[in-house]
């Protein structure tokens, strides 16, 4: 495979991402997802070799330092994964050069705050991208745990002995006139029960401006035989477990043509097979299945949500979704919450930002991206920094923030 | 119109977000630069009458725009937006630039904090000086180098002013050392009795500085004068290259030289691991549908001139102005003609743009393409042939200097 007599240049491609960690190290090819683990110190110098600066990705090696056979057997790995390449001088005279994986965002808020005469806020309403609002806090129903729901996933809630309230009409439309130039794509309007929400007639004008998507969540009993639908809004069926009328779900409401998603909440492995059955049965296009913790279920979340390390390896993961996870959350980035009596925040589990009622949306965007409630919420902590595996892993979520745990994976 | 690149809205929403609002304050000046924009070799200008820009058009403009930088177009909590002060020779009318800061920081606009800044010959610097240090002026003194390297800035009775700019200088820095570290800039013409060396030298010797250089401005050269534009005409990365320490130089000035710029825009444009922001990062990169470089209208700066002529850059001729302010009829700018505008001449461009193998990374200002009105010609057009030698000419580089690569994607900050 290799000459001993000859000098080879060793190239590593921009598309392999490469974490070095005490004695380990993994190579990553965002191209085709495989990967490589290394444990070998002289690999890893190597490896290292490769990515310092003055180097762009190329190393210069002699022959006989390549026929050894801890180099020999990580390079047939790493020319077999399409991990790089290997040059002979002789032939290729010039020092081939990689333009090396470092992210630059240019509106990086570190760089930014560094950055004199430039400031965070600038263009900042631009990245609300998600507006959750909880129009109305009446609900006949006693889901028991929506509470906790809303904290992992989107689903409609009410708060323990929170008084009666109803998001004023005018502050919507002052909302309204704010995101007008904003590029949100998607409005999620809640309850309570939403279609008995004071002012649901007065809001549809106001959803008319909106240029997004707009989902309209409703419990499942509230939903049937309305009359009051909308083709154009995107209705969002929650169901939650026990189911109290399942032939309900069977309703005309839900045969007919709207745009519609039906979501289930699953505590257990029980409700999970119930939720699959009742796809079959009603022949459900478009659902989700929804895990939810509720201090009891620990056993079901550790099998059915935490993650191994064939999980985390089972997709492609490019180089750009690493960048993602390295820098902000995915899952939250872009998206605030407004509750019924006005507070923003950008989770249900973060702390208020603002309130609609005497903060502009923009103020409250620049305070998220300054304090960093959720938006850039990262896995920097333990031990996901000790893991190699730290940013293939997606962003942590809400799941992780309910059931006070830095990582919900075998892997560390 | 088939072609609907920019609308209406578009020129609004970069109204709203405006970053630079630049006056020329007075198309007088105390001195009579040979090689001046607005002097013998060019004839794209309006004729220069020793005018003063009129304060009250100029209140009704900031009045114009600050009700759109508190509008919902607006998407900035906070941004700094900098109130430029040109000319001419804009210490002439320190009672225009005295009005315009004390009416700009009081003005209710809870979002923006104000910059000022300035270009001046440091002629009157003397006089003014204590008033531009109190305010926090962004000063950018024009000044080609050494006595020799100056000559070609004279005053009106040709005499070489120099020395009365050095004086100036030299009592700046001793009275304000801080500001004249911090807030304190050059910029220099190059010509034929200077070269890039030479003004680089000149600068960082006696102020630690390193200014920006500037070419000659090739765009609306008078028909007749084309002979003395290019005895005095010279190109700047052919002048650095005749240094002897180019490198060292060049490395010094960074992303004031050429070389840097290029192989900066090309890392930012194709290494694809740099991003505008969080959203590009996360949503991808919105890949560029408009033809040429230039900046959508009023992205950058808006620039009016003495006689209230609205533009979108000091930097291109006064007959693209796409509006006018005056004392009566107050700010006039129409949205959906500056559209159009901009539409008409995207479609004209869009064949060429297709063609163009660089179409993704152009920086070429389509106002300072010749024959824009009739057949453009286009000088930034690059076949496959000239591309493949653009690309291969950087990498050159990043072989040669390998380390830059991660300072440029480290630090620099372009958007």
């Amino acid at each position: 495979m290799f000459d001993k007599e000859k000098k080879y240049w060793l190239v590593i491609a921009p598309y392999v991402y490469c974490c070095i960690k005490n004695k380990q190290a993994l190579l990553y090819n965002t191209k085709n997802g495989k990967f490589l683990e290394i444990e070998n110190k002289a690999i890893i110098a190597l490896l290292q070799q490769l990515h310092k600066k003055q180097n762009l990705g190329t190393v210069y090696c002699k022959g006989n330092r390549l026929v050894k056979p801890e180099y020999k057997d990580f390079l047939c790995s790493f020319l077999a994964k399409e991990m790089g390449y290997i040059q002979d001088i002789m032939d290729f005279p010039e020092r081939p050069i990689q333009m090396m994986p470092i992210l630059n965002i240019q509106c990086d808020v570190d760089k930014l705050q560094k950055t004199e005469e430039r400031d965070v806020g600038e263009m900042v309403l631009l990245y609300l991208s998600e507006l959750n609002i909880y129009l109305y806090n009446v609900c006949h129903h006693h889901c028991g745990n929506c509470n906790k729901i809303a904290k992992q996933k989107l689903c409609c809630y009410l708060k323990e002995n929170e008084l009666c309230q109803a998001i004023d009409v005018t502050a919507l439309k002052h909302i309204f006139s704010q995101i007008k130039y904003a590029p949100i794509g998607k409005l999620n309007l809640f309850g309570g029960n939403i279609f008995q929400y004071p002012h649901y007639e007065a809001l549809l004008p106001l959803l008319t401006q909106f240029k997004g998507k707009i989902h309209i969540w409703s419990h499942y009993l509230d939903f049937v035989n309305n009359v009051n639908l909308n083709p154009n809004f995107i209705y969002n069926i929650i169901v939650p477990f026990p189911l109290e009328k399942e032939q309900l779900l069977l309703s005309s409401s839900l045969l007919n043509s709207l745009q519609m998603k039906i979501h289930f909440y699953v505590t257990q492995y029980d409700e999970c097979t119930k939720a699959e059955e009742i796809i079959d049965k009603y022949k459900i296009d478009d659902f989700s299945i929804h895990p939810v913790y509720i201090d009891t279920n620990s056993d079901f979340f550790k099998e059915y949500v935490y993650m191994s390390k064939d999980d985390i390896l089972q997709f492609n993961t490019s180089f750009n979704q690493i960048f993602i996870h390295q820098n902000m959350n995915s899952h939250f980035f872009g998206s605030l919450t407004i509750s019924v009596n006005g507070d923003v925040s950008a989770n249900l589990n973060s702390p208020v930002l603002g309130n609609i009622y005497k903060d502009a949306l923009v103020d409250i965007v620049n305070r998220e991206m300054i304090e960093n409630t959720a938006w850039r919420k990262i896995r920097d902590s333990q031990p996901c920094s000790d893991c190699l595996f730290q940013y293939l892993c997606p962003s942590p979520s809400n799941y992780e923030v309910v059931i006070g745990k830095s990582n919900l994976c075998h892997v560390k | 119109m088939d072609n609907k690149y920019l609308t209406a809205d578009d020129v609004k929403f970069q109204l709203a977000n405006l970053r630079q609002l630049t006056f020329e304050v007075t198309d007088a000046c105390n001195l009579c630069c040979k090689y001046c924009n607005y002097g013998e070799l060019y004839n794209d200008y309006d004729k220069r009458k020793n005018l003063k820009i009129s304060l009250p058009a100029s209140l009704k403009l900031i009045d114009y725009l600050t009700s759109y930088w508190n509008s919902d177009y607006n998407v900035s909590a906070k941004r700094y937006t900098y109130i430029s002060f040109y000319g001419g020779e804009p210490l002439l009318n320190m009672t225009f630039v005295k009005s315009i800061v004390d009416y700009i920081e009081k003005l209710p606009c809870s979002n923006r904090s104000f910059v000022f800044s300035m270009t001046s010959n440091a002629l009157l610097l003397n006089q003014y000086m204590d008033y531009l240090v109190d305010h926090g002026f962004n000063l950018l003194i024009s000044l080609d180098g050494d006595e020799h390297a100056t000559s070609y800035r004279v005053n009106k009775t040709g005499k070489v002013v120099y020395s009365d700019i050095i004086r100036n200088i030299e009592i700046l820095r001793k009275k304000y050392p801080e500001y004249f570290e911090h807030k304190v800039n050059f910029n220099a013409v190059l010509h034929n009795r200077n070269s890039v060396s030479s003004i680089y030298e000149f600068f960082k010797t006696h102020y630690n500085k390193t200014p920006s250089i500037g070419e000659l401005n090739n765009m609306g050269v008078s028909p007749d004068k084309i002979k003395l534009f290019q005895d005095t005409y010279r190109n700047s990365e052919e002048s650095l290259h005749q240094a002897e320490n180019y490198e060292e130089i060049e490395q010094e000035m960074f992303l004031k030289s050429a070389t840097y710029q290029t192989v900066t825009h090309f890392i930012h444009q194709y290494s694809g691991y740099v991003f505008r922001n969080y959203s590009d990062l996360l949503y991808g990169r919105t890949n560029k549908k408009i033809p040429t470089g230039t900046c959508l209208p009023f992205s950058k700066r808006m620039f009016v001139t003495v006689n209230g002529k609205i533009l979108p850059c000091e930097r291109i001729g006064q007959h693209f102005a796409l509006g006018k302010v005056s004392d009566d009829s107050g700010v006039e700018l129409d949205f959906e003609m500056i559209a159009d505008r901009y539409n008409a001449y995207y479609a004209k461009l869009a064949p060429l743009c297709k063609k163009c193998h660089k179409a993704a990374s152009c920086i070429q200002c389509l106002f300072n393409l010749k024959g824009l009105e009739d057949s453009p010609v286009c000088y930034g057009y690059m076949d496959k042939h000239s591309f493949e030698m653009y690309k291969s000419n950087q990498i050159a580089f990043l072989r040669k200097h390998p380390t830059d690569y991660y300072r440029i994607m480290e630090e620099v900050i372009t958007e």
